[in-house]
């Protein structure tokens, strides 16, 4: 019967994006709320930025599943880094043009004067992981943006490289830019047992006591996603304990051994 | 694929790499704690031996000193003094015990007169009533007096008889040693006087024996 739990328990930490397991915490719902709003401004442009694993992918895409039925909402959850490709995509996307052959900025430029008319509303264009964008690839995505025929909402992980990018595309166009950072001790504790709780293992929620919670904040940072990959492990090796030696693990509080054990396996701790 | 057994022995060699600093702090932290109690209480020590060492460097000085001093009076007297403080506890012993008979008496006499008569006695006849008083309490004080008593009255047998007396009841007393000593020479057995006092000063160091068994060996003291 353990089994299952340890084995569902592990699922629940797949590192996939799955809208239906965004798990509400105080500081991020402000966040999204505040992502929301400033979709609904004139912006040309919103900039999603922070760390790797801090969660701007799985907003993202909340924020695609979020508006879809109500307004033209587009996510490029990976980038497309042929020219021709990204063009022909948008001009698909955005105005249902199948573009046959290479189709360049000039090209699309014109498809989009073409295609507007009073009724025309501003269509959202998400596009994560955009740092993989070549300089001249934002260049023309910021002169599209300059049209206001498109709204864009990027992501980039904050390095100092993806800062210059920022600096020099973004600058005096994006009006709003929200940072994402890792969590706090208690938000990775409300984290970790929502998302439990969310699955029906509420044993397994039950065993990260405050001790446990800040013993995994202290080898993940805070990070979602080193988290997900530290406790996917823990649950991995808490069920081979379950089933070649039982005696070895307690069911009511998660084994500190388990979690560097786990820390260990996924590099997070160098062994 | 999970390899659990070679996952938990990287954990134990990470927790040994983890805690090895702390283990070495805590190891030197007890070392220092160590040798600081150690250092702190040998100074201690010292502090406390050095009045004790400066009093007995000051003890032997003042030997010395006496030493020279008795040496240089013996140089020019050749004789020896011994010493009689006691003798005036005795007497105040014997005072006492005087006063006490007096006042038993004393009643008598106020019946009588009111004068207090103080009868004194002749050398031989304190010497009677000491040794009166050591066959009852074996004090080798009273012994010793006797002796030196006798060997001022030149009656060497009897001073070396009591002086014998005061060693075998007591042997760690100098004077009745240098008495006894004496006694022999006088009685004309150098050799044995000599012999005494080499093993007297093996045993005890004495100063005052040293002195008087050179005397005796330069025919200083006959």
């Amino acid at each position: 019967m353990k089994n299952s739990i340890y084995d569902a328990s592990k699922n629940v930490f797949l590192d996939n994006i799955d809208v239906r397991e965004y798990i509400q915490l105080d500081r991020v719902s402000t966040l999204y709320k505040s992502l929301k709003d400033s979709v609904r401004k004139p912006l040309k442009m919103i900039l999603l930025y922070g760390k790797p694993g801090t969660g701007k992918s799985m907003l993202l895409s909340k924020l695609h599943h979020d508006l879809s039925s109500t307004q033209k909402v587009f996510i490029y959850s990976t980038p497309i880094l042929d020219d021709s490709e990204f063009f022909k995509s948008l001009a698909r996307d955005l105005f249902d043009v199948k573009y046959l052959g290479e189709l360049n900025f000039t090209q699309l430029m014109l498809i989009v004067k073409s295609k507007l008319s009073k009724n025309y509303k501003v269509p959202l264009v998400l596009l994560d992981e955009a740092q993989l964008y070549s300089s001249e690839q934002m260049e023309k995505i910021r002169l599209l943006s300059d049209t206001r025929i498109v709204k864009f909402v990027i992501t980039l992980h904050k390095t100092d490289k993806e800062d210059i990018i920022a600096k020099e595309h973004f600058q005096t166009r994006i009006w709003e830019s929200i940072e994402l950072k890792n969590s706090s001790k208690n938000e990775l504790r409300i984290y970790i047992q929502k998302k439990l709780m969310k699955a029906n293992c509420f044993d397994s929620a039950n065993m990260f006591s405050k001790n446990r919670v800040n013993l995994i904040h202290k080898i993940t940072k805070g990070n979602y996603r080193d988290t997900n990959k530290l406790l996917y492990t823990f649950f991995n090796i808490y069920s081979w304990y379950c089933y070649n030696d039982p005696s070895a693990i307690d069911s009511n509080i998660a084994s500190s051994k388990i979690i560097e054990m786990s820390a260990i396996q996924t590099g997070l701790i160098n062994a | 694929m999970l390899n659990i057994n070679e996952l938990e022995t990287r954990w134990r060699k990470h927790k040994i790499k983890e805690y090895t600093p702390l283990a070495v702090i805590a190891l030197i932290t007890v070392l220092i704690g160590i040798f600081s109690i150690y250092v702190v209480s040998t100074q201690q020590v010292e502090t406390q031996k050095e009045p004790s060492t400066l009093k007995a460097d000051s003890k032997q000085e003042e030997e010395q000193k006496k030493e020279i001093t008795q040496s240089s009076k013996a140089l020019k007297k050749v004789t020896l003094a011994p010493s009689f403080k006691f003798i005036s506890n005795i007497d105040n012993d014997i005072e006492l015990d005087k006063k006490k008979e007096e006042k038993v008496k004393k009643k008598k006499y106020v019946e009588k007169t009111n004068t207090i008569l103080i009868k004194r006695q002749s050398t031989q006849e304190d010497i009677s009533y000491v040794i009166k008083r050591f066959k009852n309490n074996n004090d080798p004080a009273l012994s010793l007096f006797i002796a030196k008593k006798y060997y001022e009255l030149g009656e060497y047998d009897s001073s070396y008889n009591y002086a014998l007396t005061t060693n075998q009841i007591d042997d760690s007393i100098d004077d009745s040693w240098l008495i006894f000593s004496k006694s022999l020479v006088k009685l004309n057995r150098k050799k044995e006087a000599i012999k005494v006092l080499k093993k007297y000063i093996k045993h005890s160091n004495s100063s005052q024996a040293k002195l008087l068994l050179r005397d005796i060996m330069s025919g200083k003291f006959r």
